[in-house]
C-alpha cells in the first residue's frame, strides 16, 4: 500500500515536472483527485478493508491526497503568476506621453496670498468684514480722522465720482462701518480692492488690493498689537521672522507704526529682495485714533484698538519675487499656471 | 528732505566714531525715516586752496598750461592742461605728497618741465557735478573769492560729509529744518541741541510801515504777515559757507539774497520772499486773486488765476502768489538795491488747492501744504537780520510790520501717566516718562505739560504716548496678545459660497484672473452693443488717469476679451480663464447722493478647437448643480453671442447664467478664434437660490427598466422640451431621460433630425409590469406624435 502510495506521488511529480500550461495541470487534478481519479479511487477501496487496517490506510491516503493538492496547488500558482508576468511585460506603454492639457485650474496669486493670510486670522477668532469700492468719501476720509485739506489725503491720490462719492483710497471704510454697526468685542479683517490715481508702471497700478485689521475691545494696548503681528508674520513668513515697528504717522492711528519683517530670503543679512535691507516693509499700523473710535459712536475712555492693513501685491511680489507689477493684472496663463 | 550730516554736527555733538549705519538705523527706529544716504566726497590729505597767479602756455603743447600758483607766500608750478583756468582763480591744490584717493601725489615731470603739484578736478575729490554744480565744464573747482588762500580743502568743503535723505511725515512739518532734525538727533542720541545763534526775535520792533510800505491782510487764509527791508544791498555771490550748504542740501545758489532766504527756510523751515523794494508800489496787500487775474511767475509763466488763490499784490497787481511762487517783475535781480522781506504763515489748505490747481509745487508751498507754526515767521525775520548784518550784506533793522490774525498761546496737556502705559503696553514710572519728555523739549511740571510751538502735532494723550513710546523704543515694547472677549471668527456663508464657487471654477479647469474693474467707453463698445443700455448706464470717474479708466464696468465682458486675446495673440493653447468680480450697476444712484449697486460676477471665457457650447454649458451645469440649483433653458438674446448657440439659464424667470458662443460679429473686433465661449454666473443670484436645507431621500428598491426609442422630428424641436414632456407624462415612474443620439443628412428628410433616447422607468412602491410599461411607451408615442409630430422609428 504505502509503495503504491509513494509511486502514486512520483508519478504526479514527474507529470507536473513535464507540464507547461494551466490546462495540463488541470488534467492531472482530474486524473488523481477528480471523482474516477487514481487516488479517489484507491480511497473507495477503503471500505474493503479489515478494519484494523482501515485506520491506518485511510490516513496513509487521506495524507497523500492533501500532499498532491498542495503540490499541484502550488504549481498552478507558479504557472498563473508566470503567465500574468508574460501578460504584464508584454503590456508596457511609454508613460512619458501626456494625453491631455492639466483639468484642474490655478489660483491667482493674489488670492494664494490672502487665502493664506485669511487662514491666519480666521485662526486667531477674526472674521472678515466687505463692503463697497465706491464709498462715501466722509467714510473713506472725514471718518478716518483725514478731514479736508489735510495733508494726508495728498499721500492718496483718489479718483472722485462728485465731491462726496469716490472710489475707495483704502479699505479703512469698512472698518468705519464695521464700527458703526457692531460693538466691541470687534476682531476683523477686511481684504479688496482699493483705488489711488497712480499711473502703471512697475510697482504702481490704480487699482490695487489690501487686507486691513481692526480689534477693538477693552485694554487693547500696542504691546497687542506687536505680538499679533509678530504671530501673523512667523505664520506666514516662517518660524524665525522678526518684526520691527518703525514711528511713522497716519491720521486714523495714533501712536503709528511702519512694519517690517526681516526678509524672509537672505533671513536679515542683506540679498536682492530686501534691497541689502535685511528688512522688507509689509505693514502699516497703529492705534486706532480716539477721533476715529469717537466718529463711530464708540468711547475712546472705555475701548481702545489697533489697527493694521497690508498690500496683497507687495506681498505676493516679494514672496514669488514678481518683479512687475502690470504681470498680476495681464493674465497670460504661463504666469498664472505658475502659482 | 536731504540733509549734511556735518550741518547737524554743528548743533549735536555726535560721536566721530559712530557708524553712518548706526546713525540712520538709530533715527529711523526714533521716527525719522532715512531713504538712503550718500557719501559726499572722499577725505584728501594735503589738498589746500590756491590762488592761481599766472598762466604760460607750454611751448611745444599749447594745450598744457603752466601754471603759477599762490599758496601762502609759497608759489607752485602745475603743468596741467585745463583749458578754463584763469588768473584768479583759487583752486584745490594737492601739494607733494598729498594723499588722493589712496594715492600719493608726487612731483611730476609733464611735457619736460616739473610740475610741483597737481591741480584737482572735482573728481579727485570724489566729488560729482551734481554734489558741487558751481564746477567750470572742464571739472575745475574754482572757489568764491571770499574762500581763502591756503585753506585745507578737506576741511573747507566737509568732504566725507553725508548726505542724509529723510521722509518726513505728514504731521512732523518742524522736521522739514536742520534745527528740527538737529533736535531729533539731539533726542535719539541723548545729546544736548546747541544754539547756534541768538534768536532775538523777542526783540523784533512792531511798526506800522517800514520803509513806507505798510501792509493789510484781507484774508482769513493769512495768518500772520511779516515785512522787513534791507537797503545798500550789493546783489553778489553769497559766501562760500552759504553756498556749499545750498549745494548740500540739493539747492541751486543764485546770489546773496536769495540764498539767504533759501538758507533761513532751510535752517529753520520757514519759507521766505524777497521783493525788489523799489518795483513795490504803495502798500503790500495780502487778498484773494480777482476772478482771472494774471501774473508771470519767477518761472516765467503766465499764471491765471481766481478768487481760490491767495496773492500778495502790491497797490497795482499781484507780485506773488502766496507761498507758492513770486512774480517775475518783483524778483531780485543784479540791480537790486533794497530788498522787502516777506516771512508769512498761510492757511495749509489754501496754498495745497492753489498748488495743485496750478499744477505749481515748490519747496515754500511744500512746507506750507504741512502747515506751519505761526512763531516760526518771527523766528525766521530774526535770523535774516541776523545773517544780512553779520554777513555784511546791507543794513536791516529789527522794526518790522507785523500783521497778526492769529493767537500765539503755550498748548498745555495733563500727562495721564496711566493712560499712556495702557495705550502702550508699557509698565513706565513717572520719573521714566517725565525725562523722556524733558528730553523732547515737553516740559513738565506737575503733571501738566507745556508743548513747543513747533510741535503743533502734539494735542492729545495719545499723541504723548507715541512719543514716549517711540523715545522709548518701539523696538522694546513687549509683544502680547490681545486680551478680547472671545469672539466668534470665520468666514460668512456668503464668503464660504464664494469660495466655493472659485473653487469649482478651478476644479473644473479655469485659471483664476484678475482684471481691473474700470474701462474706457471704447472697449466696451467693442463688446457689447449700445442698444443694451443698462450696460451704458455708467458711474463715471471726475479725475480718470485716462479715457481707459474713465467708467466703472457694468460687464466683465470685455476684460475677458482681453484676457483671451492677449493669450491668443501670445500663442497660448486652448485657455479657460474665470474672473470673480465685481460690476457696477445703477448709476443714476449717484445722483441721488447714493451708491451704484455693486454685483458680483463670475465670468467664464475659454477658446480652443475642441470646445464646444456643451462643454461650457456643462461646467455652468456642474457649478448650479453644487448648489442643487434647477434651471429652466432658453435661447439667450445677448447681442454678444451667437444667436443659434447661446442660452440663458432661468430660475423663476430670473436669468441666473448666460452661456453661449462669442457672436462672429464681435470676434471680428478681436483677436481671438471663431471657437471663442462666454459665460456669465450672476453670482448674487445663484446666493440667492441655492438650496441651503437638504433632505435624505430613500435609495430606491425596485428594479429599473430601460426602454430606446428613436424618431424623426423637425430639427427646431429642442431635445431640453422633448424630455420635459416626457417627464410630464408620468413623473412617478420616469426616472431618467438621457439624449443618445442625434442624426441629421442622409436618409433623413431635409429639415428635421433624428434623435434616439434611453428612458429609465422605476416605480418607487413596486416593481413595474409588462403592462404597465407598454401602457407608457404608447402615450409616449402619442404624445410625440401630437405634441411633436415625430415620426417614430420601430
Amino acid at each position: 500500500m504505502n509503495d503504491k502510495l509513494k509511486q502514486i506521488k512520483e508519478l504526479v511529480e514527474l507529470e507536473l515536472n513535464a507540464s507547461v500550461k494551466v490546462e495540463d495541470i488541470e488534467n492531472i487534478k482530474v486524473k488523481y483527485l477528480g471523482k474516477k481519479g487514481e487516488i479517489t479511487t484507491i480511497l473507495k477501496t477503503l471500505g474493503q478493508m479489515a478494519p484494523e487496517d482501515r485506520k491506518e490506510a485511510g490516513s496513509l491516503i487521506n495524507n497523500l491526497r492533501q500532499e498532491v493538492e498542495s503540490i499541484i496547488e502550488y504549481k498552478l500558482k507558479i504557472l498563473k503568476d508566470s503567465e500574468i508576468d508574460k501578460k504584464i511585460t508584454s503590456e508596457k506603454i511609454d508613460i512619458s506621453i501626456d494625453k491631455s492639457n492639466e483639468k484642474i485650474g490655478n489660483k491667482h496669486p493674489l488670492t494664494v496670498v490672502l487665502d493664506d493670510i485669511k487662514e491666519i486670522f480666521i485662526g486667531m477668532g477674526y472674521s472678515i468684514a466687505e463692503g463697497p469700492e465706491v464709498e462715501y468719501s466722509k467714510l473713506n476720509f472725514d471718518a478716518l480722522n483725514t478731514p479736508k485739506d489735510h495733508p494726508a489725503r495728498d499721500l492718496q491720490d483718489t479718483f472722485y465720482i462728485t465731491e462726496d462719492i469716490i472710489l475707495r483710497t483704502q479699505t479703512s471704510p469698512v472698518q468705519a462701518r464695521t464700527m458703526l454697526i457692531q460693538e466691541p468685542p470687534i476682531k476683523i479683517i477686511v481684504p479688496g480692492r482699493v483705488y489711488r490715481s497712480d499711473n502703471v508702471d512697475a510697482t504702481h497700478s490704480p487699482m490695487f488690493h489690501q487686507v486691513e485689521g481692526l480689534v477693538v475691545d477693552k485694554n487693547i494696548t500696542m504691546s497687542d498689537l506687536k505680538g499679533t503681528l509678530e504671530t501673523f508674520a512667523k505664520t506666514y513668513f516662517g518660524e524665525n521672522t522678526k518684526i520691527r515697528l518703525r514711528p511713522h504717522h497716519f491720521p486714523f492711528t495714533e501712536p503709528s507704526a511702519e512694519v517690517d519683517v526681516s526678509c524672509f530670503v537672505c533671513a536679515g543679512i542683506g540679498c536682492k529682495v530686501c534691497k541689502g535691507e535685511g528688512w522688507i516693509e509689509i505693514l502699516g499700523a497703529g492705534m486706532v485714533h480716539p477721533n476715529v473710535l469717537a466718529a463711530a459712536g464708540i468711547d475712546s475712555k472705555i475701548y481702545s484698538g489697533f489697527a493694521f492693513g497690508m498690500g496683497l501685491e507687495r506681498i505676493a511680489m516679494t514672496k514669488f519675487d514678481i518683479n512687475d507689477m502690470r504681470y498680476l493684472y495681464e493674465n497670460d496663463v504661463r504666469f498664472l499656471k505658475q502659482f | 528732505m536731504n540733509v549734511s550730516l556735518n550741518w547737524i554736527k554743528e548743533y549735536v555733538k555726535l560721536d566721530d566714531n559712530l557708524e553712518i549705519k548706526e546713525i540712520t538705523e538709530r533715527l529711523t527706529m526714533s521716527g525719522s525715516k532715512v531713504e538712503k544716504f550718500e557719501k559726499y566726497g572722499t577725505l584728501v590729505e594735503g589738498v589746500y586752496t590756491g590762488l592761481v597767479e599766472n598762466i604760460v602756455k607750454h611751448s611745444e603743447d599749447d594745450s598744457f598750461s603752466i601754471v603759477t600758483l599762490n599758496l601762502c607766500d609759497n608759489n607752485y608750478i602745475a603743468v596741467a592742461k585745463i583749458p578754463d583756468i584763469a588768473i584768479g582763480d583759487i583752486v584745490p591744490v594737492a601739494l607733494p605728497n598729498a594723499k588722493i584717493l589712496g594715492k600719493s601725489v608726487k612731483e611730476d615731470l609733464v611735457k619736460g618741465i616739473t610740475s610741483q603739484c597737481m591741480i584737482c578736478h572735482i573728481a579727485d575729490l570724489g566729488l560729482t557735478k551734481e554734489q558741487f554744480p558751481i564746477v567750470k565744464s572742464s571739472g575745475l573747482i574754482s572757489f568764491p573769492k571770499d574762500v581763502k588762500i591756503g585753506v585745507d580743502v578737506s576741511k573747507l568743503l566737509g568732504l566725507g560729509d553725508y548726505i542724509i535723505e529723510f521722509e518726513i511725515t505728514p504731521n512732523r512739518s518742524d522736521c522739514l529744518s536742520i534745527e528740527g532734525l538737529a533736535r531729533e538727533f539731539a533726542v535719539t542720541f541723548d545729546l544736548e541741541c546747541t544754539e547756534l545763534w541768538q534768536d532775538k526775535s523777542a526783540n523784533l520792533n512792531y511798526v506800522n510801515s517800514i520803509d513806507n510800505i505798510s501792509v493789510k491782510v484781507e484774508t482769513e487764509n493769512c495768518e500772520k504777515y511779516i515785512l522787513n527791508v534791507a537797503k545798500n544791498i550789493k546783489i553778489k555771490p553769497s559766501p562760500f559757507e552759504i553756498q556749499l550748504k545750498l549745494m548740500k542740501s540739493g539747492y541751486s545758489v543764485i546770489n546773496n539774497i536769495v540764498d539767504i532766504t533759501n538758507f533761513v527756510m532751510l535752517e529753520i523751515g520757514q519759507p521766505l520772499h524777497a521783493f525788489d523794494r523799489d518795483i513795490l508800489n504803495g502798500e503790500i496787500k495780502v487778498r484773494q486773486a480777482y476772478e482771472n487775474e494774471k501774473i508771470v511767475t519767477l518761472d516765467k509763466e503766465e499764471r491765471i488765476l481766481n478768487n481760490n488763490n491767495m496773492v500778495i499784490a502790491d497797490s497795482e497787481k499781484a507780485v506773488a502768489i502766496a507761498g507758492v511762487m513770486g512774480g517775475l517783475d518783483s524778483a531780485i535781480s543784479n540791480q537790486t538795491t533794497s530788498v522787502a522781506i516777506e516771512s508769512a504763515n498761510f492757511i495749509r489748505g489754501s496754498i495745497r488747492n492753489t498748488s495743485k490747481k496750478l499744477l505749481l509745487r515748490t519747496d515754500a508751498s511744500a512746507k506750507y501744504e504741512k502747515g506751519l507754526a505761526p512763531e516760526l515767521t518771527e523766528h525766521a525775520m530774526n535770523r535774516v537780520c541776523n545773517l544780512i548784518n553779520t554777513l555784511g550784506i546791507g543794513t536791516i533793522s529789527l522794526d518790522v510790520v507785523n500783521v497778526s490774525n492769529c493767537k500765539q498761546i503755550d498748548f498745555k496737556l495733563n500727562v495721564d501717566y496711566n493712560k499712556i502705559n495702557s495705550i502702550v503696553g508699557t509698565d513706565l514710572s513717572i520719573s521714566e516718562i517725565d525725562n523722556i519728555l524733558n528730553k523732547l523739549n515737553l516740559k513738565v511740571e506737575g503733571s501738566v505739560v507745556t508743548v513747543p510751538y513747533y510741535r503743533e502735532d502734539i494735542r492729545i494723550i495719545e499723541d504723548l504716548s507715541e512719543e514716549i513710546a517711540r523715545i522709548y523704543g518701539y523696538d522694546k515694547l513687549p509683544s502680547t496678545m490681545p486680551n478680547t472677549a472671545a469672539t466668534f471668527g470665520g468666514r460668512t456663508d456668503k464668503q464660504l459660497f464664494e469660495d466655493k464657487i472659485k473653487s469649482l471654477s478651478l476644479s473644473l479647469g479655469f485659471n483664476e484672473i484678475y482684471t481691473y474693474t474700470f474701462f474706457s467707453i471704447d472697449t466696451l463698445k467693442k463688446a457689447i452693443s449700445e442698444n443694451d443700455k443698462k450696460l451704458y448706464n455708467l458711474v463715471k470717474l471726475e479725475n480718470p488717469l485716462s479715457k481707459d479708466f474713465e467708467f466703472m464696468r457694468t460687464t466683465t465682458i470685455p476684460h475677458m476679451l482681453e484676457a483671451l486675446e492677449r493669450n491668443y495673440s501670445r500663442k497660448n493653447d486652448d485657455v479657460k480663464l474665470f474672473d470673480l468680480g465685481k460690476v457696477f450697476l445703477n448709476a443714476e444712484n449717484i445722483i441721488k447722493n447714493e451708491l451704484c449697486d455693486e454685483k458680483l460676477h463670475l465670468t467664464l471665457g475659454m477658446y480652443g478647437d475642441n470646445l464646444d457650447f456643451y462643454e461650457l454649458k456643462d461646467v455652468v451645469s456642474n457649478i448650479l448643480n453644487s448648489f442643487k440649483i434647477e434651471t429652466e433653458i432658453v435661447r439667450s438674446g445677448e447681442t454678444y453671442l451667437h444667436p443659434g448657440m447661446s442660452a440663458d439659464l432661468l430660475v423663476n424667470n430670473e436669468t441666473i447664467a448666460t452661456i453661449g458662443k462669442l457672436n462672429p460679429k464681435i470676434i471680428q473686433n478681436y483677436t481671438l478664434p471663431e471657437n471663442t465661449y462666454i459665460a456669465i454666473i450672476y453670482v448674487d443670484k445663484v446666493y440667492e437660490n441655492k438650496v441651503n436645507k437638504i433632505k435624505y431621500k430613500e435609495l430606491p428598491k425596485y428594479p429599473t427598466v430601460e426602454r430606446d426609442i428613436a424618431f424623426v422630428i423637425n430639427e427646431d424641436v429642442l431635445s431640453g422640451d422633448i424630455v420635459k414632456e416626457i417627464k410630464n407624462l408620468n413623473i412617478n415612474i420616469v426616472e431618467n431621460v438621457t439624449l443618445f443620439d442625434v442624426y441629421q443628412g442622409n436618409q433623413i428628410e431635409m429639415g428635421k433630425k433624428s434623435m434616439a433616447y434611453r428612458i429609465k422607468l422605476r416605480s418607487n412602491d413596486k416593481t413595474l409590469e409588462d403592462t404597465e410599461i407598454s401602457a407608457f411607451m404608447d402615450s409616449l408615442f402619442d404624445m410625440l406624435n401630437s405634441k411633436f409630430k415625430a415620426q417614430i422609428r420601430k
